[in-house]
Formats: C-alpha cells, sequence, structure tokens
C-alpha cells in the first residue's frame, strides 16, 4: 500500500521543492531585466540630485561588500566556533577581557561596516554589551590596515599614528569599562535584538541541519543591517550636498576649533578607516596635529553611517551617551596635543 | 515584509554592482582596486542570501512546521515584539521599509550611472599636499611623461618642484577649475582615493590671461603646451603650463585619476 501512494505524493513534492527556485530567478530575472532596460536611458537630473544620488550609491557599493563580509563571518562564528573554543582565549577579568577584544580587529581587518553585523553574531554567542562596543569602537582603528595606511600617510614623525592607536584602543575601554556601570547591560539593546537573541539560545537545540540554518540567519542579518545601511549612505549624501566643505575645512590652522571641525568632518563624510589617513591628507589644507588625530580616532568610532548601522542593535539612548563620551574624549585627546606643543 | 527585505535590498545592491563591473562602470563610484573584491563578496552575498531565500520559502510552504511556541517566533520573525499591539508605529514602519527599497531600486536599478557633477568638483579645494597626491603612484621623476595624467604632473609639480617640470611637454585633458586667479586656470580631475565621496580636485596651473572671458569653469578641455616660468611674474604660481592648444571636448567615460 505504501509503494502504490508513493508516486502519488512524489510529483507534489518535488514541484514545491523547485517552486522557491522559480521564484527566485524570476525576481533575478526582473531585476537585471530592469537594469539592462533602463542602462540606455539619459535622466537629466538637476547637479545637487544626481551629487546626492551618485554620493549616496558610492557609500553602498563601497560599505557593502565588507557588509556581506561581515554577516558571512558572523555567521560562521554564530554555528561554526565551538563555544569551549571560542571563549577560552578571552580573559576572565573584565578589563582584560576588553583589551583583547579590543584588538580583535587584527585578526579580522574588515571595516568598521563589517563589525557592527560580526559584533551582533558576538552578542548573540554571549558577549556583553561593553564588551561588544568596546570591539566596535577600536576594532576598526586596530588593525593591520588602517595602522599601514595611516604610517604611509604620516610617518612615524609627529606622533599622529602614535597617538591615533593610543587614543583609539583607551577610549574604546573606557567607554567599555563606563558601559559595564550599567544595571542592566542588556536594556542598552533593542527589544527586537533581545528577542533575536533569545530566539538563538531557543534555537541552539535546533536539529535542521547547520548550512540551512546559516544561509537564513544570513537573510535575517541582511534584513536588519541593510535598510540602515541604505538609510546612513542616503543621509551621508545628503550632508555632502548640503553642507559645503570649505565651512570646515577653512578652519584648519586654529588649534580649538580645528579639532571641532574635522571632528564633524569625520561624522558627515562617513568615511572607511582603511582609507581616511590618506583623505585627510588631501584636504589641502594645513591642519593642526590634533585636529588630525581628532580626525582620525572619532570618526572609524562615530559617524553618521555607523549610528545608523548600530541602532540595529543599540537603543538610541545608549549611542547618545556613547557619542557623547566619545565626541568629549576625542576632543580632549586633540585639544591636549595642540596645547602641548 | 520585514524578513524579505533584506534579501531583496542584497539583491538590487548585488545586481547593480555586477552589472557595473560588467560594463566597466564601478569605478564610477569606487577605486579601481575594491573591484575585485567588490564582485567576489558580490556573489558569495548573492549566493548565501539565495541559499537563504530558498530555505525560508521552504519552510514557509511545509504545511506543518509552525507548531507550539514556533508560531510566536514567527510572528516575531516579522513583526518585532510589541509591535503587535502599536498598529500605528507597525504600519509607518512598513511604509518607511517600502520607501527603502523604492529608493534603492530607483537608484540602483533604474537611474543611469553617472560620475560626480563639476558643480561639487567646484566646491571641493584643490589638493595640494605632495604626500597624498604621491601615495600609490609610480616613480614619476624621470619617467615616460607623455603618457603622464593631471594628477601625476600635479605631483610631480609638488614634490620635485619647477625644476622637475621646466620645459616638459604636457598633454593632458580635465575640467577647467577657478583658484581665483584672473591669468591662470587649472585644469583638474577628481582624485579618488576610496570611493566618490573622497573625491578631491587635483590641477596644473595654465597660464591664460583673462581666461573667464572665453572659458567657461567646469568645461572639459584638452590642454596641449609646455611648463614654463609665469610669464605673469605671481610669485605663488611660480611655474605653468603655457598652452600650445585648448580645445575643447566632451567629458571623458572615465573622468576620475586614481
Amino acid at each position: 500500500m505504501v509503494l502504490t501512494r508513493e508516486p502519488a505524493i512524489a510529483p507534489a513534492r518535488r514541484r514545491s521543492r523547485w517552486r522557491p527556485v522559480l521564484v527566485l530567478g524570476a525576481v533575478l530575472l526582473v531585476l537585471v531585466g530592469l537594469r539592462i532596460a533602463t542602462s540606455g536611458g539619459t535622466v537629466s537630473l538637476t547637479n545637487a540630485v544626481q551629487d546626492f544620488v551618485t554620493l549616496s550609491l558610492s557609500v553602498v557599493i563601497e560599505s557593502l561588500p565588507f557588509v556581506i563580509l561581515g554577516v558571512l563571518i558572523s555567521t560562521v562564528v554564530q554555528l561554526w566556533v565551538p563555544d569551549r573554543w571560542f571563549f577560552a582565549i578571552l580573559p576572565r577579568n573584565g578589563v582584560l577581557r576588553r583589551g583583547v577584544l579590543s584588538l580583535l580587529g587584527v585578526l579580522l581587518p574588515v571595516c568598521e561596516c563589517g563589525n557592527v553585523p560580526l559584533a551582533r553574531g558576538l552578542v548573540v554567542r554571549g558577549l556583553s554589551v561593553p564588551e561588544a562596543m568596546t570591539f566596535l569602537l577600536a576594532a576598526p582603528i586596530l588593525n593591520p590596515i588602517t595602522i599601514v595606511t595611516t604610517v604611509q600617510a604620516f610617518g612615524w614623525g609627529d606622533g599622529i599614528v602614535v597617538w591615533r592607536i593610543l587614543g583609539g584602543f583607551l577610549i574604546a575601554n573606557f567607554v567599555g569599562w563606563l558601559l559595564t556601570r550599567h544595571p542592566h547591560p542588556d536594556a542598552m539593546l533593542t527589544p527586537d535584538f533581545q528577542a533575536a537573541c533569545a530566539a538563538h539560545a531557543h534555537d541552539a537545540d535546533d536539529r535542521t541541519h547547520r548550512l540551512s540554518r546559516g544561509a537564513r540567519m544570513v537573510t535575517a542579518e541582511m534584513s536588519a543591517v541593510l535598510p540602515a545601511l541604505f538609510v546612513g549612505s542616503a543621509l551621508a549624501g545628503l550632508i555632502q550636498v548640503a553642507i559645503s566643505r570649505e565651512v570646515l575645512v577653512g578652519l584648519g590652522g586654529d588649534p580649538v576649533l580645528s579639532v571641532l571641525a574635522l571632528m564633524a568632518l569625520a561624522f558627515v563624510v562617513a568615511m572607511c578607516s582603511n582609507v581616511d589617513a590618506f583623505f585627510v591628507l588631501s584636504l589641502g589644507s594645513t591642519f593642526s596635529p590634533g585636529a588630525i588625530v581628532a580626525f582620525l580616532v572619532f570618526g572609524p568610532m562615530i559617524d553618521v553611517k555607523m549610528l545608523a548601522l548600530m541602532r540595529t542593535t543599540f537603543t538610541a539612548r545608549t549611542l547618545l551617551i556613547v557619542t557623547g563620551v566619545v565626541a568629549l574624549f576625542v576632543a580632549a585627546l586633540g585639544l591636549g596635543l595642540n596645547l602641548a606643543r | 515584509m520585514a524578513r524579505w527585505i533584506g534579501p531583496l535590498l542584497a539583491l538590487v545592491a548585488v545586481v547593480a554592482t555586477l552589472w557595473l563591473a560588467a560594463t566597466g562602470k564601478l569605478s564610477l563610484y569606487i577605486h579601481p582596486r575594491y573591484t575585485v573584491f567588490a564582485v567576489v563578496m558580490a556573489v558569495l552575498g548573492g549566493v548565501a542570501v539565495l541559499g537563504g531565500c530558498v530555505v525560508m520559502l521552504r519552510r514557509d510552504a511545509r504545511p506543518h512546521h509552525h507548531e507550539g511556541e514556533h508560531t510566536h517566533a514567527h510572528d516575531a520573525d516579522e513583526i518585532g515584539p510589541g509591535l503587535l499591539r502599536r498598529p500605528r508605529l507597525l504600519r509607518s514602519l512598513t511604509v518607511g521599509r517600502v520607501l527603502i527599497v523604492v529608493g534603492a531600486l530607483t537608484a540602483l536599478l533604474v537611474l543611469p550611472p553617472a560620475a560626480l557633477t563639476s558643480a561639487t568638483a567646484q566646491s571641493r579645494a584643490l589638493a595640494t599636499s605632495a604626500d597624498a597626491l604621491t601615495a600609490g603612484s609610480p616613480q614619476l621623476v624621470g619617467g615616460d611623461t607623455s603618457q603622464f595624467s593631471v594628477k601625476d604632473w600635479a605631483s610631480l609639480l609638488r614634490s620635485g618642484g619647477e625644476s622637475a617640470v621646466a620645459g616638459k611637454t604636457v598633454e593632458v585633458s580635465g575640467y577647467l577649475l577657478d583658484n581665483g586667479d584672473a591669468d591662470v586656470v587649472y585644469v583638474a580631475r577628481l582624485m579618488v582615493t576610496c570611493c566618490a565621496v573622497d573625491a578631491q580636485p587635483v590641477g596644473i596651473p595654465v597660464y591664460l590671461p583673462d581666461w573667464a572671458k572665453d572659458h567657461k569653469v567646469n568645461s572639459w578641455v584638452k590642454l596641449t603646451g609646455r611648463f614654463q616660468q609665469n610669464p605673469s611674474g605671481s610669485g605663488a604660481v611660480p611655474v605653468v603650463v603655457v598652452p600650445a592648444e585648448l580645445a575643447s571636448i566632451a567629458e571623458p567615460d572615465q573622468p576620475y585619476v586614481y
């Protein structure tokens, strides 16, 4: 009897197995077709609108590979790295633990946008909020690519490289320590993300294939991060078009104003930490060393795109506090360097 | 919608990136050194997202996969906890998501790719630091100057000074940039270090008395000429290109230098 029923079910099941592939193929075809159909056209937008689109897209296209890499690494860390292996290398003492985590960027030199999905993955794996924040703030500065490009741009001579590394490490760890003072660290996470963490704990005994769980995690992570990336990029593009860079760059030599101006610039240009040293060098104005250090420390930690991305994970209040504290310390660092000269 | 926005945005961006790379236009947005990385990650990301979508669709199609507490987990997946009780917030979130998808679709797949307009270029100061200009470029002194770009000349001028360029013949194209001198105009290009956001003009000075009378700022030109001492005797710009020919051209397909 079983034998006679089997062929009747099989075709239906096969059809439902392949329907998703057909649906996705159709979606892909529509997207590719749309691009090819519209590629010949010319649209005359006003310069400002055209540049807003171009600038926003360049941030998206630049960041996307790093976000994908971050999502993939985060998924691998969550599913394939065993617990004992992962937590064995981390010291138990809080200060040392955060110190080690802030050096994680040396192993994973992903740009700052890729660090957000990775940090989310680490929190799901059991990292605390202060630890994740320390990693997020420190990793873009304390990674080999950033350090090499900064040395290429400025050399070791005037201390800019040293202060960037040292300042980044100290501020990230101080903010991390500050967040441990919070009575309920988990309350600094958005409710959605807390739910995702809980769902993961529940999922741990999920018997389904790890690869298919990984694929689902990738799409879920994309749904969390990509809307923020697009909004952040659009904001960065909009500010670029709306605010004349001259206003900020013009304050170059002033020991106090230049520090604040370059921090504001770092906030709005939302640039990858890997190349920001060349950028500030090419601005053409003679900036005070304190201002350059402030730019190079503040930019990788906080900018308009990073805040949009971090908002997927942390509450607005937490980000406000972190931004305020980081800004204060970076400003103090920059001003201190200028005064000590 | 909430579950599908990520895969949808990812596929839109992946298709756009691969198409730009295939048509050679990716460098309008990012430095060419990132092309391979961007393409590899786009393919990997695309495959992972498509795989995830297949898994999600198959789970949804299975009639009995939601049992007990799983039903609740699915709801939380879809709209997040707490939102069920706040329909207005839920509605505005959905509207926001639709706007993001429509915006991304329009910008990435409908509008034709474009370089930065010169209007933005004009509002940015000329890059003058020799270090920034020479970073990553090959040995310029004694190089074959017939292939030199605006950026090569600018960096040679900055690092080597007058003696490095004096008497040399120049053949470059670029747009006209006003640097506040009535008799000297700059032939410039936007230099990109990472992506179009950091684009910064680099240029070389051209001696053209009363240039503003016959030429429009931002217009593209092909310049042939020779580096000489500035005939106007201005100390600020000691050496300039005295043009043999300055012809108007259309904006090239690849307007940046790297």
